[in-house]
């Protein structure tokens, strides 16, 4: 039941996204959510997603478990393949028997990502009998089992409450354990900690760093805070206007970014380096575009300081910067 | 173009009330006989050249009848609901804002208890301790859909009132008096005037229902309800005498309805 | 049990009570004369005078008041002045017939609008979707006693199919005939309603984010829709059956003088036409003890439903 870190297959690739596009289709127009992005993620591993609002990281995660919904989106084409499979594929049935059993999702809000009418109890055992076919017994001994994993206090008492009688660091608890409750091999954290206070974010983020040692999950990380990301991931890529400008080890990217776009990133976050230096904020120039009226050429273009006639002509490819550091930008090309 | 493609619900109603509205204006020039006059010779005659919708058990011709109707029916719903729009909004704003008050208290418990009563029920209390009429018809109806809108106002009071904009105004002094009129009115009098419209057919209903059962307005003058009532008895022997004012009292719901409803959704933020 | 649902019942009986005393002055304090309205123009001074004595209502009020709950207490609503019948036994001989037309309604109501509601809800903007919505749209618009005129017509007069008035005999087949076209009268704008509040609110729901995380566990898209978003989406409706009270009871006073089916509403109205008072009095009292029940159970089963409300 639990994968001991030690061992790894042959190849320990548990994600790979080939050229994912995904579309909305609105009365205003067509979106094009994501553009064209691949990534890679290997078993037990922590990606994190970087990006302002409306920069298609939530899109992504949603594509991943396929749960765009379909009118008005539609994932266009592109391969999710997962365990040598392309979940792109699969009938819908299937898909059903992937979600919650090989990937599973928690989300940024814990209060109205459970269901107020069902005790908690029940909303972690369904999926448990669902995929592991326990008794409804055995299904909620599993889940006291859980809640205590996740640091709950009293389990056998939480599985008869309600989700408004807790609060949203322990809905958030509940959320992963239910997310953890089948092992899953992957885990989306979409925004987790962004709806709650600082001090509960640390617990949340400690929390899922144990549990991934325990059970060997992966886990793709979404967020807009580069210090959770930090914290948290091994790999980052960093997405604007729903394409991948830059991906690179954790450590790399603090280190030495290359895109225009995470350099403003990283120096318009406050540090105690720039309060005590009495530093001015770095702000990027303008607004995140509409996606409906992006930029010709590099997309980011209009905002970028280094950006020259080529930038505005003509979108740059991604190329390697070093290895296994690629970027999106004509300077490096 | 478009605006008229995307709305052509509530185009259709407006176009269908119009219709109706203009006919009874006009209903003297568009009526061929007096709505009154008996003619014992032709009784319940059904639609034929000269008497476009039959004749009723004395030989009234229902044509007339109903365009006359129409102006009775539809004034009655228009000034008790108007009425009652102004009354109970006024009484809902002060409700709303003095929240806290005894007042307001006192308000929303007059409206509880007079909502609890079916609204014939109340034209009937009205008929009978005021007496039948025009006018009482139309204080039934006030008096029925006045909490409603008190209701409905002190609810969007409640959520106006703690708007920014509000604090500030009073934080430079601005009287009550003046703030109501300059920031809250206008700001709920959209949710107010949809939902006027759209209880403007529960009036007119309401009038037909209290005239059908006697307690509204008194024969022989001629408004829809009085005309159903004429005419019911006769039902078997000559259904289309009931049906012809049936489809002008549809016909006037109808497109109130239409119009309301769509506005009503154009209005409400969830709409994508 | 909980205290949410004494402070309920509590509130009930209060609000009764008020009601009660309400109609009690407002008839005999009202600026019309019951007596007066009851004899009309003919009346003579003494036939007014012993008319009043009998009545009692040249007690002060409180006597009479007082004599008033005494009565209720034993059960007594006083006695009709025209037919010199109780009131309570009138009552109890149209009672059934103006509660299953009711309950027939609601039925009606509720199992053709919830899943016309569902259906249309899990289809947005479909052909289907477009249909029901015109038809509900026409449905709530319509008065009640149009659509009962309109259905006599159609269903007796012209199809011959169904009969408006008693066929002789009261057996069970002949009332549940005479039931169909005043239930559907009174049911239609019950069906319209429920279908658009049901798909709406089943619309709303099914945007939830927790509808989103049941998916995502792989649950069954049957189970989704019918275990996790139908019972939220039920929760307004229970509210709505309850303001609808009013608004069934209104429409069933008309149905039955459109059917002359017997029922509460035509004693109602006989009896204000004629100037019964204790009749109407007792009436109103009854219409209004109807309402505060039924508000009662609505309260209680929303209470049951949705755990929040319990907590607060």
């Amino acid at each position: 039941m639990i994968q001991k870190y030690s061992e790894r297959s042959e190849s320990n690739l548990l994600l790979k996204v080939i050229n994912l596009k995904t579309n909305f289709y609105t009365e205003s127009g067509v979106v094009n959510a994501i553009a064209g992005i691949n990534f890679s993620l290997n078993q037990g591993d922590t990606l994190g997603i970087v990006g302002e609002s409306g920069c298609g990281k939530t899109v992504t995660a949603l594509s991943i478990t396929r749960l765009i919904k379909s009118p008005p989106g539609k994932i266009e084409s592109g391969q999710i393949i997962l365990e040598g499979v392309d979940i792109l594929k699969l009938s819908r049935r299937e898909m059903r028997k992937v979600r919650g059993k090989k990937i599973s999702m928690i989300f940024q809000e814990p209060m109205t990502s459970l269901n107020p009418i069902m005790k908690i109890g029940y909303q972690i055992s369904e999926a448990i009998c669902l995929h592991q076919g326990l008794s409804k017994a055995g299904a909620l001994n599993k889940t006291v089992e859980m809640l205590h994993m996740v640091g709950i206090r009293a389990p056998d008492k939480c599985i008869f409450n309600y989700p408004h009688q807790m609060s949203g660091g322990m809905q958030q608890r509940v959320m992963i354990a239910m997310a953890l409750s089948c092992n899953p091999r992957l885990m989306i954290a979409d925004e987790p900690t962004t709806a709650l206070d600082v001090t509960i974010q640390a617990q949340i983020l400690n929390l899922m760093q144990k549990l991934q040692k325990k059970i060997g999950t992966s886990i793709i990380l979404v967020t807009h805070n580069m210090g959770v990301v930090a914290e948290m991931a091994k790999n980052v890529i960093v997405m604007y206007a729903g394409r991948i400008m830059e991906s690179a080890p954790v450590e790399d990217i603090f280190e030495r970014p290359y895109h225009p776009y995470t350099i403003g990133l990283m120096e318009s976050i406050p540090s105690l380096v720039s309060v005590k230096a009495r530093r001015r904020l770095r702000i990027i120039p303008g607004n995140v575009p509409s996606l409906f009226n992006l930029p010709t050429g590099c997309k980011f273009s209009n905002r970028c300081a280094k950006s020259y006639s080529k930038c505005l002509q003509e979108e740059p490819p991604l190329v390697s910067v070093s290895p296994s550091h690629m970027c999106k930008c004509w300077l490096y090309v | 173009m478009k605006i008229i493609r995307k709305n052509l619900t509530m185009v259709i109603g407006i176009l269908m009330f119009l219709g109706i509205v203009i006919v009874s204006i006009l209903a003297p020039w568009f009526s061929p006989y007096d709505p009154l006059e008996v003619n014992l010779s032709q009784r319940l005659k059904s639609a034929n050249a000269i008497h476009f919708c039959g004749t009723d058990f004395w030989g009234r011709d229902i044509f007339s009848r109903i365009i006359f109707g129409g102006r009775i029916s539809l004034s009655i719903g228009i000034i008790s609901i108007t009425a009652s729009m102004i009354l109970g909004s006024y009484f809902g704003l002060i409700a709303g804002y003095y929240n806290e008050a005894k007042i307001s208290k006192l308000i929303i418990w007059i409206t509880d208890i007079i909502m609890s009563f079916p609204m014939i029920i109340l034209g009937a209390i009205v008929a009978m301790t005021l007496g039948t009429g025009i006018l009482n018809t139309m204080l039934a109806i006030t008096i029925a859909f006045w909490p409603r809108f008190v209701r409905i106002s002190r609810a969007a009071v409640l959520s106006v009132k703690e708007e920014v904009y509000i604090t500030a105004a009073k934080s430079i002094g601005m009287s009550d008096f003046r703030i109501f009129r300059v920031h809250l009115l206008p700001n709920i009098s959209s949710t107010i005037v949809v939902m006027a419209i759209i209880w403007m057919s529960d009036a007119i209903t309401m009038e037909v229902a209290l005239s059908f059962i006697g307690l509204g307005v008194s024969p022989p003058t001629a408004s829809w309800g009085v005309i159903l009532q004429d005419n019911l008895r006769y039902f078997l022997m000559e259904p289309m005498a009931v049906i012809w004012p049936c489809i002008a009292i549809a016909w006037t719901v109808q497109a109130l309805n239409l119009i309301g409803d769509r506005f009503r959704d154009i209005l409400d933020p969830k709409m994508r | 049990m909980s205290p949410y649902i004494i402070r309920s019942i509590i509130r009930a009986f209060v609000t009764m009570f008020i009601v009660l005393t309400l109609v009690f002055i407002i008839i005999r304090v009202g600026p019309v004369d019951p007596v007066r309205y009851m004899l009309g123009n003919y009346a003579t001074a003494e036939s007014y005078q012993s008319i009043r004595a009998e009545l009692k209502l040249d007690l002060p009020l409180h006597t009479q008041y007082a004599h008033f709950l005494n009565q209720l207490l034993r059960g007594d609503l006083g006695r009709s002045y025209i037919n010199k019948q109780s009131v309570v036994s009138q009552l109890l001989s149209v009672l059934p017939y103006t509660l299953e037309l009711l309950v027939a309604g609601i039925l009606i109501g509720i199992f053709m609008g919830v899943p016309s509601g569902i259906l249309a809800a899990l289809k947005p903007n479909s052909i289907f979707d477009h249909i029901i919505r015109l038809i509900t749209m026409v449905g709530v618009s319509i008065p009640t006693f149009v659509s009962g005129i309109f259905l006599i017509w159609i269903f007796s007069i012209k199809l011959n199919l169904l009969p408006i008035f008693s066929v002789g005999t009261d057996n069970l087949k002949s009332r549940i005939l005479l039931l169909i076209l005043p239930a559907f009268s009174v049911g239609i704008w019950m069906l319209a309603s429920i279908t658009r509040l049901t798909r709406a609110s089943l619309l709303d729901v099914l945007q939830k984010d927790y509808i989103t995380t049941a998916r995502s566990k792989g649950i069954s898209e049957s189970l989704v829709i019918l275990g996790h978003a139908l019972m939220n989406s039920l929760l307004p409706l229970i509210t709505y059956l309850g303001i609808s009270v009013n608004i069934l009871l209104g429409s069933a006073v008309l149905t039955e003088i459109v059917f002359t089916r017997p029922g509460v509403g035509i004693l109602i109205v006989d009896s204000i036409k004629t100037g019964d008072f204790e009749m109407v009095q007792s009436l109103i009292m009854l219409y209004a003890a109807i309402i505060v029940i039924v508000n009662l159970f609505v309260d209680i089963s929303y209470s049951l439903v949705d755990p929040r409300i319990v907590h607060k």
